[in-house]
């Protein structure tokens, strides 16, 4: 088990403390719990074992801090409250993972504050209503304890007894998970919609959406709604799952949002060419051979003429479906290194990004390297054509470059 | 002292074995009322609180429950508009408590000062002011209020009701619930500045706290088994009047409890058993446990407590299989010949020094013709015995309606 330590982050002006458990080592990742506080589950664990995963308990849900909850008084100071924390943490755009009421949470900060996080994964999250898909928070926080499991767990008779083993506890852990319950429900009472639905557009980074096919608390209806609703997410649905995923599925549960979080923004391919940099620097550097080489049929044509010279320049490329680019050029080393993000005509670039880097390999060889970065796209329409992107690809078109390259001259 | 009626508006008629199938509260299926018996079950309530005036009761109580199978009351108000008109227009001097508009349920609370002001007077200044927290399934699922905001909810509407009733001029009020720009309610209550206000509560410390430091009554309700409750419960309260700095003026505290009196013990039991039972099965005993208490309702040391001192809540968490013999061993009901009935009510009354005592004589099933005959008999034969209990030591009570012309704020 990954080493837990706790952090205690003042925020709100002062008038607040947020205990956040930090474990593990990597890039920044924040997790946002569910209705009945933090628990250090087995995935957690294993995520720590990737990222340096932060996890802040909700305001009133830290044991001997119960009114820490009066100092939050609407949804709105909860996001400002928890955006002002990753400020604190100093991390610069975390993944977030948000569960249920978390899951709620962590999509209002990504569509309230499209910069804050770098990835999302939706862990069957509450913030929408559907009249055709009631949620039944209301019955499950108001009826028998005994009845809890059957809402969240798809084989409620077989789910492990929470409650901890030693008698004595058990009166302090039920007050303690009774008033963490207050404290978020709070927020979500009785119907956990702020609105969320008309603000998910604004949500402009990869998302993954899963949800568990028997969840009984948020059917999986809404997992349609939450995917269509937020451009380009990806939406996975868990077989014989309820609504506490990381508990019926754990494994399946592991690899859906390990793979998702996993994903390269970044794909690069290298090679060594037969050919001086000089002439390998021509054939990009000059839109007007770029088709010759293209290995995918994307590349239409591009006028003579517009031979890259600087930062700034930008060249105009017609691609094969027939739509107009314009490339910005933002990186330029004459024969060395050359670097464009494609807009559409007249319109800021989206984020994705080109890089051709040259290094003289020996009298006669050049080491190529072609890199497609999309880690600063922001238009989750092309989400998919970028995750198709893949290294065969720009293998492909590496491959003719050094055909091209080594063709003898003539 | 002063002995009023409390009335709750039950359907009389649930089926047998209710309780073995429903909640009382919020999800108590309609479809088990048979129309015409609700119009019965609710005009006898009426009918009864007016009953009692002419009786000569000092006043006649009644309470907010929505949603409910128990007390079909979803604004107290609209009875005791009508009784305090009619008690007025027979020339009775009958105080009108409404314990009363719950302050931590309400979306209104300027429609609370303004009722409240209307029936005093209409009444002629004898309104008394009931400021209840409200019941958590009440606030937190039949109002759908999240149950940790209900008491800063009930805090401010309190301060806003208060401050609508006394302030010459019209004034703006930012609230963190309520936003008003100007607030100049008509009319304005008789009782200047304010009717007098009684608090219910379950006893705990901070309540008791808040209603001392605020000179208000407390009052406490006999569902939990005063016999098992009342010691820890009143001894508190005094305890916290001396600490701070209060006297020790019996009416200071209010307290209900149920009766049922006939002409000898057996007969009571023969006449009133059968409906005490079912009342408390199918009333307050089917009331789930977890909607008393919402999650955010209490705070984690509460619960704690809670769940540790079994036994403290009393009867309350019995009730629902509770047996006659029960109900009246813990004293959850007083019950017998107007003797026994009013030696148990006196010694109890004196133990804890009660001076404003509410009783309740109408429970679930029991029919009009039973309860005005318990009503009777209580107000021949009990309430005479009661009413001097405090004479002597010579106490004013503060807590009593001054209306113009009445007896008010004496003994």
């Amino acid at each position: 088990m990954a080493e837990v330590r706790g952090q205690a982050v003042e925020v709100w002006d002062g008038r607040l403390t947020l205990h956040v458990k930090v474990a593990g080592d990597g890039p920044p990742l924040l997790f946002f719990h569910p209705l009945p506080g933090l628990a250090w589950s087995p995935l957690l664990d294993r995520l720590a074992g990737r990222y340096t995963v932060y996890a802040p308990e909700h305001p009133g849900t830290s044991p001997g801090d119960p009114q820490a909850i009066r100092e939050v008084q609407t949804f709105w100071e909860l996001l400002l409250v928890y955006e002002e924390l990753i400020g604190r943490l100093g991390v610069d755009r975390p993944a977030a993972v948000g569960q249920s009421f978390g899951g709620m949470v962590a999509a209002d900060l990504a569509a309230s504050f499209p910069r804050l996080f770098s990835r999302l994964v939706l862990l069957a999250p509450l913030g929408l209503w559907r009249d055709d898909a009631p949620i039944p928070l209301v019955e499950m926080v108001s009826g028998p304890a005994g009845d809890v499991p059957g809402y969240l767990y798809a084989h409620p008779e077989s789910a492990a007894a929470l409650a901890p083993a030693d008698p004595e506890q058990v009166p302090a852990a039920i007050a303690q998970s009774t008033w963490n319950v207050g404290c978020t429900t709070k927020f979500a009472w009785p119907i956990a919609d702020h609105g969320l639905g008309r603000r998910l557009h604004r949500i402009r980074v990869p998302a993954l959406v899963l949800w568990g096919h028997e969840d009984r608390l948020v059917p999986v209806a809404y997992a349609e709604e939450f995917g269509r609703r937020v451009a380009g997410s990806q939406v996975e649905v868990i077989d014989d799952c309820g609504h506490a995923l990381g508990a019926d599925q754990p494994e399946r549960a592991w690899v859906a949002v390990s793979e998702f979080l996993a994903e390269p923004q970044v794909v690069g391919v290298s090679r060594e060419i037969a050919a001086g940099p000089e002439r390998i620097f021509e054939l990009i550097a000059d839109p007007a051979r770029q088709p010759e080489w293209d290995g995918n049929d994307n590349l239409g044509t591009a006028d003579t003429g517009q031979r890259v010279r600087q930062v700034g320049d930008v060249f105009t490329m017609t691609l094969s479906r027939g739509e107009v680019r314009e490339n910005h050029v933002v990186e330029f080393t004459e024969g060395r290194l050359l670097a464009w993000r494609p807009a559409e005509v007249g319109k800021p670039p989206p984020g994705h990004l080109w890089r051709w880097e040259l290094e003289p390999c020996g009298a006669t060889a050049t080491r190529v390297t072609c890199t497609y970065d999309w880690t600063q796209l922001t238009d989750p329409g092309r989400f998919w054509r970028a995750r198709a992107t893949t290294a065969d690809r720009l293998r492909a078109s590496l491959d003719r470059l050094a055909s091209l390259a080594e063709e003898p001259a003539g | 002292m002063k002995v009023s009626l409390f009335e709750q508006v039950p359907y009389r008629y649930l089926p047998a074995g209710f309780e073995d199938q429903h909640s009382s509260v919020v999800t108590a299926p309609y479809d088990v009322v048979d129309p015409p018996l609700m119009t019965e079950s609710l005009f006898s309530a009426y009918a009864e609180l007016l009953h009692a005036a002419r009786s000569g009761f000092d006043g006649v109580c009644v309470t907010e429950h929505g949603q409910s199978a128990y007390d079909i009351s979803p604004n107290p108000d609209l009875l005791a508009a009508a009784v305090a008109y009619a008690a007025r227009a027979e020339g009775l001097d009958v105080a009108i408590t409404v314990l009363g508009r719950s302050l931590g349920k309400t979306r209104e609370p300027l429609k609370i000062a303004e009722e409240y002001a209307l029936l005093d007077c209409v009444s002629g200044g004898r309104l008394i002011a009931g400021f209840p927290l409200g019941l958590s399934y009440d606030a937190n699922l039949n109002a759908g209020l999240p149950a940790v905001e209900t008491r800063e909810r009930y805090a401010e509407h309190r301060e806003l009701i208060l401050k609508a009733w006394s302030e010459p001029r019209p004034f703006a009020w930012n609230g963190r619930f309520e936003k008003y720009g100007q607030v100049n309610i008509w009319p304005r209550p008789v009782q200047q500045p304010h009717p007098p206000v009684w608090i219910p509560g379950t006893g705990s410390a901070g309540t008791l706290r808040d209603i001392l430091a605020s000179d208000y009554a407390f009052v406490y309700l006999s569902w939990d088994g005063p016999k098992l409750t009342g010691r820890q419960v009143f001894d508190r309260y005094w305890d916290l009047a001396e600490e701070t700095g209060r006297d020790r003026n019996p009416y200071r505290l209010a307290f209900l409890q149920v009766v049922a009196v006939a002409e000898t013990d057996e007969r009571a039991e023969r006449e009133y058993a059968a409906h005490l039972q079912s009342h408390y099965r199918s009333g307050v005993g089917a009331i789930p446990a977890t909607a008393m208490a919402l999650p955010g309702y209490a705070e984690p040391a509460a619960i704690e407590g809670m769940l540790r001192g079994a036994g403290a809540g009393g009867m309350r968490s019995r009730l629902k299989t509770a047996t006659f013999a029960e109900l009246v061993e813990s004293q959850v009901a007083i019950v017998g010949s107007p003797a026994t009935v009013a030696d148990q009510l006196e010694a109890f009354v004196r133990e804890f020094r009660i001076g404003n005592l509410m009783v309740m004589l109408q429970n679930g099933s029991m029919p009009r013709d039973l309860t005005e005959k318990n009503i009777s008999l209580f107000a021949a034969e009990v309430l005479p015995r009661l009413r001097p209990i405090w004479d002597e030591e010579g106490w004013v009570n503060h807590w009593w309606p001054r209306a113009p012309g009445s007896a008010g704020g004496q003994a």
